[in-house]
């Protein structure tokens, strides 16, 4: 028996056997409020799914969407079949993944810090500025990280300086990318990632505490206990999440990060399809790209989901 | 991705209602003439609307402008926009059109109307005596069906040291120093280098000089190229089908032949010995300019030499330790020739900021009419001055004012205003051809200024080695498939020559042993494919 079973379970909801006239009837003020975001859905997402065709087509301005002729899978062909493709691919995937892997548990292990502090002050401070940098723009956010970097003026440099090592300029290096981009998103995101955790632990019920407390637990065993599986839920649901939209990765930063020395591992799909789709307005490539992209991530949500439901009973549908 | 692709829905909702504002006011019975125009703003004009030069030729023209104003940046998918959804105006003004959308929305198109029937001698007798002037400008704006659909000015707008883009610039003071030469080859510069890397030129008693620096985004700050060139030609830092060649009859690209190898040879072995710095590659060009800094005490001065359009690009808040620097002359390699790209003077400009003019099919006979006095106005000697200059912000040179070459000046500039609403890009014609250089400026002459202009009359323009080598033209009219596709090929072969000779440079890639693999990586690219389309239309 573990102490989260004691609280009540969230059953599904009851199902109304009336004939649907009848419940509409009686909940129409529900339904026209639901009637907005739906047909916000449906223009705003679901209408413009349309224009995907013109991944198949060649793309002109002037014919429009409809107008332009068929061309089948020549851009996904070309796309496929392009020298860089496939290596760009592995660096999305890498650097997404590596992403998650430190900024999903970051977040966390903030959120439970921050739990456990009992003067509140300081909490708040801590708080506060672990959310701040999340405000900055990504654009001073590069010029930062670059200028952390710099071998000459940055502070990196300065260790290497103080530890006797010889200085050398990491973001040169295309093996450090992934980690260099992982840690900013760390350090940007996390406070603000943070928020969700905390609210879900304010959540927990202050009877578990008490009761780990009566039985003697120590404070490492009651964040395994108590604390951790009172949000299991919510981590679970939010790595979904992540994961299904792993690729698509903040375009910005990476593109500002770039150089020419970094680049074999730092061009991934995003970049590639502003510099050579985009860039030149070629649509129709541009829309290949972002499908192909779509059908990855909807791959990853599926199978993420398929896996939690097995594992851990908790899934998003 | 999808935040990308919003941006552009965004601005199409903002110019649908931008374009649904616009009313159709009759403008006959003496009223001013409406003129629906869209027209980019660069982030350093402040408001088109509402600008001096706006004001000015409403006021000469009787004209009103009704505006749709896009910003400079993204410029091309708004457009693009704009016309997919019919709501697009009269007249574009400083549109960034290439050929391929001169066939596409001109030729095939039809939206944007033929010009030749209005440049007579009666109506814009200013614009034709450009074109006689100049007719390689006539003939680079005519389109295969023998029309012109886009207005471009000749030259570079003004400013005549961007017509030859690709400078370097060398420590002077270091130079004078340690009692060295210009360097006139490579190997001469190699050992400019080494001696300022050992003979502590800044005197300051530390090994701190860079003696080679440059960065990755900047004003032609990549040292790959200046260098380069020396090796082969016309090695230099263009884009599209500016990265290729032509020598003879035939299209060759610079960056996988042997001699590009023999330049990254060169550049690996200043890189090994420490003369080039390997931040060239990786810092940006703000990363530069905090290189400089912003002492003026020659012993923090810790740069050699940096490629760049000026000396500025290094130091910022005009730190006077700019003006050490001079233009180091093009290298003389082993094949003994040297080429200076550029766009010269008299030629066509292409790129957002190189003011186009071009009529849709919505105008009507009014419009077309007061357009074509407003675009003969910016050819003609007034017009041009006030748009280059300002509104009216300039005035003839009297005898014995100096231009910044030292000599008669035509025209003075008088101190402009930096609210940034006194001028925009217009197509202008400079009536002169001395014109960009023949401008003295009131008050004090501007030293680097003088710098670029100099350098590029007394050091870069002057070398013609090159026989029968070219750049391959931009002003090349392929069907817009071919178009499309040349331009995918082209971005990605330049990105990865300049991965690839960073890595080859810095020792990453071995010179030897992977050359093979780069070249045929070249061709997976679609090199042999971009080449044979440039081949056969230079046929």
């Amino acid at each position: 028996m573990t102490l989260s079973e004691r609280r009540p379970a969230l059953g599904r909801p009851r199902i109304d056997k009336r004939p649907f006239s009848t419940v509409f009837r009686k909940h129409w003020q529900l339904y026209l409020l639901m009637a907005i975001p739906i047909a916000w859905m449906l223009i705003f997402l679901y209408a413009p799914m349309y224009g995907v065709v013109i991944a198949f087509k060649n793309f002109s301005v002037l014919k429009g969407i409809h107008g332009s002729p068929w061309v089948g899978f020549r851009e996904f062909e070309r796309l496929l079949g392009s020298f860089q493709f496939w290596n760009i691919v592995r660096n999305t995937v890498v650097i997404a993944f590596v992403r998650i892997g430190f900024a999903f548990p970051a977040a966390i292990v903030l959120a439970l810090a921050l739990n456990e502090m009992r003067w509140m002050k300081l909490r708040r401070a801590v708080q506060t500025i672990a959310f701040a940098p999340h405000f900055i723009s990504t654009v001073v956010m590069a010029g930062m990280i670059l200028t952390f970097l710099d071998p000459r003026f940055g502070f990196i440099g300065f260790f290497f300086d103080l530890l006797g090592m010889e200085t050398v300029s990491l973001i040169a290096d295309p093996s450090y990318f992934a980690i260099i981009y992982a840690l900013s998103e760390v350090w940007q995101h996390m406070g603000f990632a943070a928020v969700i955790y905390i609210a879900a632990l304010s959540a927990v019920d202050v009877e578990l505490y008490d009761a780990a407390r009566i039985d003697g637990a120590s404070k490492l065993q009651k964040i395994r206990n108590v604390d951790i599986p009172g949000i299991r839920a919510t981590i679970v649901i939010l790595l979904i999440l992540e994961i299904g939209s792993a690729m698509t990765l903040g375009f910005e930063k990476v593109y500002l990060l770039q150089n020419p020395l970094n680049l074999a591992s730092s061009e991934i799909i995003a970049t590639y399809v502003y510099k050579i789709g985009v860039l030149n307005t070629n649509y129709s490539l541009g829309a290949a790209v972002d499908l192909f992209n779509g059908v990855i991530n909807l791959a990853l949500i599926v199978s993420a989901n398929l896996l939690s439901r097995r594992l851990s009973e908790i899934s998003l549908w | 991705m999808k935040r990308l692709f919003l941006v552009p829905v965004l601005l199409s909702v903002a110019a649908l209602l931008f374009s649904t504002a616009t009313t159709e006011t009759d403008s006959e019975g003496g009223g001013p003439v409406v003129l629906s125009a869209a027209a980019t703003q660069p982030p350093w004009i402040a408001s088109i609307e509402d600008n001096r030069l706006t004001d000015l030729i409403e006021e000469t023209f009787n004209v009103e402008f009704d505006f749709i104003v896009i910003p400079l940046e993204g410029a091309k998918q708004q457009i693009t926009l704009l016309l997919t959804s019919g709501r697009y105006p009269s007249v574009f003004m400083n549109a960034p059109f290439v050929p391929a959308d001169e066939l596409e929305f001109g030729v095939e198109g039809k939206v944007l109307i033929p010009l030749n029937s209005y440049l007579t001698e009666e109506s814009t007798p200013d614009i034709l005596s450009g074109f006689r002037e100049f007719p390689q400008l006539r003939q680079e704006i005519t389109a295969p069906d023998g029309n012109i659909y886009v207005l471009t000015g000749g030259g570079s707008g003004g400013c005549y040291h961007c017509s030859i883009y690709q400078k370097f610039w060398i420590n002077q003071a270091w130079l004078d120093a340690l009692g060295l030469d210009m360097p006139a080859t490579p190997d001469e510069y190699r050992d400019a280098l080494r001696a300022f890397k050992t003979r502590d030129p800044n005197g300051n008693g530390q090994q701190d000089e860079v003696p080679l620096t440059g960065a990755t985004n900047g004003w032609y700050t990549n040292p790959i190229y200046f260098i380069g060139q020396a090796f082969v030609p016309y090695a230099a830092a263009g884009s599209g089908t500016k990265l290729f060649g032509v020598d003879g009859t035939r299209v060759y690209f610079p960056y996988s032949e042997s001699r590009w190898r023999d330049a990254l040879r060169f550049m690996n072995g200043l890189f090994e010995e420490g003369s080039l710095d390997l931040n060239a590659f990786v810092q940006t060009g703000d990363q530069l300019s905090a290189m400089g800094g912003s002492s003026d005490d020659p012993k923090d001065v810790v740069i050699g030499s940096f490629p760049a359009g000026g000396p500025m690009v290094a130091f910022g808040g005009g730190n006077p330790r700019a003006e050490d620097y001079s233009p180091l002359p093009l290298l003389r390699g082993p094949t003994g020739i040297r080429t200076a790209a550029g766009y010269p003077f008299g030629t066509r400009r292409l790129g957002g900021e190189a003011g186009t003019f071009s009529i849709t099919d919505k105008a009507s006979d009014a419009e077309i009419d007061v357009a074509m006095q407003i675009m003969n106005w910016a050819f003609s000697f007034e017009g041009s001055n006030h748009v280059t200059h300002g509104a009216n912000l300039w005035r003839k040179a009297e005898p014995g004012e100096e231009n910044v070459l030292g000599g008669q000046a035509a025209v003075v500039a008088l101190e402009r205003p930096g609210t940034g609403d006194v001028k925009w890009e217009f197509p202008v014609f400079f009536p002169t051809p001395d014109f960009g250089f023949g401008i003295g400026f009131e008050g004090e002459v501007n030293v680097l200024e003088r710098l670029l202009n100099v350098s590029t009359r007394d050091v870069y323009e002057p070398v013609k080695d090159a026989t029968g080598v070219s750049m391959f033209s931009d002003f090349i009219y392929l069907a817009p498939d071919d178009a499309r596709r040349v331009a995918q090929i082209s971005a990605e072969l330049r990105t990865f020559v300049e991965q690839q000779a960073a890595l080859f440079v810095t020792g990453e890639r071995d010179l030897d042993g992977d050359w093979d693999a780069y070249v045929n990586d070249l061709v997976k690219i679609g090199l042999a494919e971009v080449t044979s389309i440039l081949q056969a239309t230079l046929q």
